[in-house]
């Protein structure tokens, strides 16, 4: 078939040297792409924590749920929330978060301090000490995990087992990101 | 009409069989294909609503001269995008108690949870609070559902020593000219 096509989706525009033979498929061609356009999903997962040295322990009644969402073509909505348990050990090294699709490629990906692409925000909650409490901006580590950095206080740094503070039971972790997904 | 349809919006595809049996209709589904098209785009115009400040003892004053706009665009899939902006006019003071600011639609419950405390709720949207006076009291934060209502936002700060939660007196004390801006992005439920 020789009709042009439009740049974004691809719908095919046949002229008028091009008439009603091929209609049929032309048209279901172009409602397919139409529709991928709105392929959008409601999902659930898991989310693996994890560190450099030694993986956290939830703790019993810890709880670790992501939802998220592919809002448009590529781009995906995360949202996760951790509840520490009781017997909660923190592990040691900085701190990655599985993603539930993995990140385009061309986004940039680095475990350094304050590198690798802002993809999200957080709010990491002391439920005994409030005052410690931080937001942290989420990045990208790998493009399969994101790490955090924190912002405030008296010395920004890699959210890890001791920063912004030791985690204990009943803290919260409260996850919002927005990245596009490596659609290869 | 026995055509197939597509897995999303359920436009119609036609065979050459039914095109030519159902010529008469093929102008139908047309019609019916671009209105399923149209509503999963949303709502293409930007809309304005006016949030409400309130707080949970005392609601702040906005104050004479004072300003408070809310706009908002609904995406595909009832998501919504948002803006508010508030300046504090003459005799504009924060109220007493933390503070919540309305949104345009109610929050998806399936999605996002909702809390009066610090950390527990979906985070939704970031702000900017503006210290006119003393501009190095200015701080970030981000938006979070309450539970009070299911289309009301607090907002967080890392300011206070204690308090993390902005109200009348944090991360400074509200008055005339200070400013308070803020972004969200939700999923909604219509009624």
């Amino acid at each position: 078939m020789s009709t042009t096509t439009t740049p974004n989706l691809g719908l095919i525009k046949p002229d008028l040297l091009e008439p009603m033979p091929n209609w049929a498929d032309q048209n279901a061609s172009n409602c397919d792409a139409i529709d991928d356009f709105f392929n959008y999903s409601e999902n659930s997962y898991e989310p693996i924590w994890s560190a450099v040295t030694t993986a956290p322990t939830l703790g019993l009644d810890g709880t670790i749920e992501g939802t998220w969402q592919r809002l448009w073509p590529g781009l995906i909505r995360v949202e996760i929330h951790i509840d520490t348990g009781s017997g909660f050990i923190e592990g040691s090294g900085a701190y990655s978060l599985s993603l539930p699709v993995n990140a385009h490629p061309l986004l940039e990906t680095d475990t350094a301090f304050g590198s690798g692409t802002a993809v999200g925000r957080a709010y990491i909650r002391d439920f005994t000490t409030t005052a410690n409490s931080q937001m942290l901006t989420m990045r990208l580590r790998s493009n399969s995990t994101i790490g955090g950095d924190t912002e405030a206080g008296n010395s920004p740094s890699t959210w890890t087992d001791s920063s912004p503070f030791t985690l204990a039971h009943n803290d919260r972790i409260t996850i919002t990101l927005f990245y596009l997904e490596d659609t290869a | 009409m026995t055509v197939e349809t597509t897995t999303n919006l359920n436009l119609s595809k036609p065979d050459d069989t039914e095109i030519g049996r159902l010529w008469a209709d093929e102008d139908e589904l047309h019609k019916a294909n671009n209105v399923l098209i149209d509503t999963a785009l949303g709502s293409p115009e930007l809309l304005t609503y006016e949030p409400t400040l309130y707080a949970t003892t005392t609601d702040p004053t906005i104050g004479d001269g004072g300003e408070i706009n809310g706009w908002y665009k609904i995406l595909p899939n009832d998501w919504i995008m948002g803006w508010v902006t508030i300046l504090f006019g003459t005799g504009g003071g924060g109220g007493s108690g933390n503070w919540r600011l309305s949104l345009p639609e109610n929050r998806d419950t399936t999605i996002h949870s909702g809390s009066a405390s610090a950390g527990l709720g979906s985070i939704i949207g970031e702000g900017y609070f503006r210290d006119n006076s003393v501009t190095a009291n200015s701080q970030l934060g981000l938006a979070q559902f309450t539970s009070d209502l299911p289309s009301s936002i607090l907002f967080l700060t890392e300011a206070d020593s204690s308090v993390r939660v902005i109200q009348d007196n944090s991360p400074f004390t509200w008055t005339d000219g200070d400013r308070l801006t803020c972004s969200f992005f939700y999923k909604a439920v219509f009624a």
